[in-house]
């Protein structure tokens, strides 16, 4: 696009033009689009996505700040390399590139994510009430994690010899906030199949704010889970593959290989990892993988939408199995057209009766 | 949990070996270190001593952990055999005692990869 524009031109601040979208008729809807479209600090996208909204929101009720202002996001990254939690601020919002790999990608990739969630489902971050994004790294020693902690995300710098950084791979950035929508939404119990529905949303979120971020539709992307984690000799892709779970990597020191099951037949019992939740969450991951390459174009488009619609559906019991969650997004789907029987399909190609 | 002598695996040498094994976390990946106090220097054996009766101490009681709200956390589990007695203590890493932290330090760092008291995986969870 050639249109040019001076910055602050625009009469109208882009909240009232977001009022107007949502609320005014079809004529003042056109002005209003067309006039955030001059305005490069409020994203068309975000505008055509308030249109295109599904009516499934928990509630009408618009997130406190999202009525007062244009969706923003309150990041800060701590430097947690002196051993407190959560350590050092080291970037706060709209300071610079710090220079220090870690808590510039941390950054980034929180703001991607939080921009995915607040276009795509108009989301003002992890609670969509404005909560600010925390996270830290260089955590532990050679720690080799990442994760969620209930209030902010930590990152570790990998042991050196398998992992390294965790703020390498965009997708677990993506992962670990999604851990805290999950919190503000479904509160899928962490333990058996709730828990591997909590991790499963977290890779699905994950990977596309991944995809998104570099413009792949569902049939260009890898489906790969924390792919940029492993460090050169390991012998895999990736820690997880939500396209061919089970898949992702056989080397010794991971323990042989992958064990995540592809289909309900080969559900893992154990009492390791609360449950396996991170091992059988292959199954809704390939189920994910199934609805959004049937359905085609971007994941994040319609079946994105529909696996968020689940999530944040008010009627998903926390300790919801496997069968619940699937119902809840075929139920969802049923807002786009031809999406139901491919979302159907899709969880009984693993296994999933609904 | 204590097993006395005879109901667990082999009797092992003299001295204390400590089995850390570490499961969960983002990964999901179980990993497993042995540290025995004969395959170690006179400074970390020592070490290893005074953790593992530590460890022993300070053990964490079943149902005493709150649920919690940690994704992809770790989970420790440390088997102590001391004086030819076994106990196990499990706990989340981030709410850990400090000497079961400092035993998978040790173990990261020190240990031996592999279970000798695991006979080829069969061992549940
Ligand atoms: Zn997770």
């Amino acid at each position: 696009m050639t249109v040019s524009f001076r910055p602050g031109c625009s009469v109208v601040p882009p909240y009232v033009l977001e009022a107007i979208v949502r609320h005014g008729t079809a004529q003042q809807r056109d002005w209003a689009l067309s006039t955030l479209a001059l305005d490069t600090s409020f994203r068309m996208t975000r505008a055509q996505a308030l249109l295109l909204a599904t009516p499934t929101r928990s509630v009408g009720v618009l997130p406190a700040r999202a009525a007062a202002a244009a969706l923003a996001p309150r990041r800060t990254v701590y430097d947690a390399s002196g051993g407190e939690l959560p350590g050092r601020p080291a970037r706060a919002e709209g300071a610079g590139p710090t220079g220090d790999g870690s808590v510039d990608r941390a950054y980034d990739g929180l703001g991607e994510t939080y921009d995915f969630y607040a276009t795509l489902f108009d989301r003002d971050s992890i609670d969509g009430r404005g909560m600010a994004l925390l996270a830290s790294v260089h955590v532990g020693d050679h720690w080799d994690n990442a994760q969620w902690d209930g209030e902010q995300m930590q990152f570790g710098d990998g042991d050196g010899e398998i992992f390294g950084d965790f703020t390498a791979a965009l997708d677990v950035i993506g992962h670990e906030l999604t851990h805290g929508v999950t919190q503000y939404e479904a509160q899928l119990v962490y333990q058996g199949q709730s828990g591997a529905l909590n991790e499963s949303v977290s890779d699905v979120f994950g990977v596309l704010v991944k995809q998104r971020a570099l413009g792949q539709s569902a049939e260009e992307a890898d489906w790969l889970v924390g792919a940029e984690l492993l460090l050169p000799g390991v012998q895999g892709m990736a820690l997880r593959s939500m396209a061919q779970p089970g898949t992702a990597y056989d080397d010794e020191r991971l323990g042989g290989r992958d064990p995540q099951p592809a289909h309900m037949d080969d559900y893992v019992q154990t009492l390791s990892d609360n449950g396996g939740v991170h091992v059988n969450s292959g199954i809704p991951n390939r189920a994910f993988y199934l609805a959004a390459t049937a359905i085609g174009g971007n994941a994040w488009e319609v079946a994105g939408r529909v696996w968020y619609a689940a999530l944040t559906d008010p009627g998903l019991s926390s300790t919801a199995r496997f069968p619940v969650f699937a119902q809840a997004t075929v139920r969802a789907a049923a807002a786009y057209e031809g999406a139901a029987e491919a979302v159907r399909a899709a969880w009984q190609g693993v296994g999933v009766a609904v | 949990m204590t097993e006395h002598p005879g109901s667990g695996g082999p009797a092992a040498g003299p001295g204390v070996r400590v089995v850390v094994r570490r499961t969960g976390g983002f990964a999901g990946v179980a990993r497993v270190w042995t540290l025995a106090e004969a395959d170690l220097g006179p400074e970390e054996a020592g070490r290893l001593r005074a953790l593992a009766d530590e460890a022993a101490s300070a053990q964490v009681l079943p149902g005493d952990r709150a649920p919690g709200r940690t994704a992809d956390g770790f989970e420790i589990e440390v088997v102590l055999e001391r004086g030819g007695a076994r106990e196990t203590v499990r706990a989340a890493e981030h709410d850990a005692p400090v000497p079961v932290r400092a035993l998978l330090d040790l173990a990261r760092a020190s240990g031996t990869r592999g279970d000798p008291f695991d006979a080829g995986g069969a061992r549940p969870g």
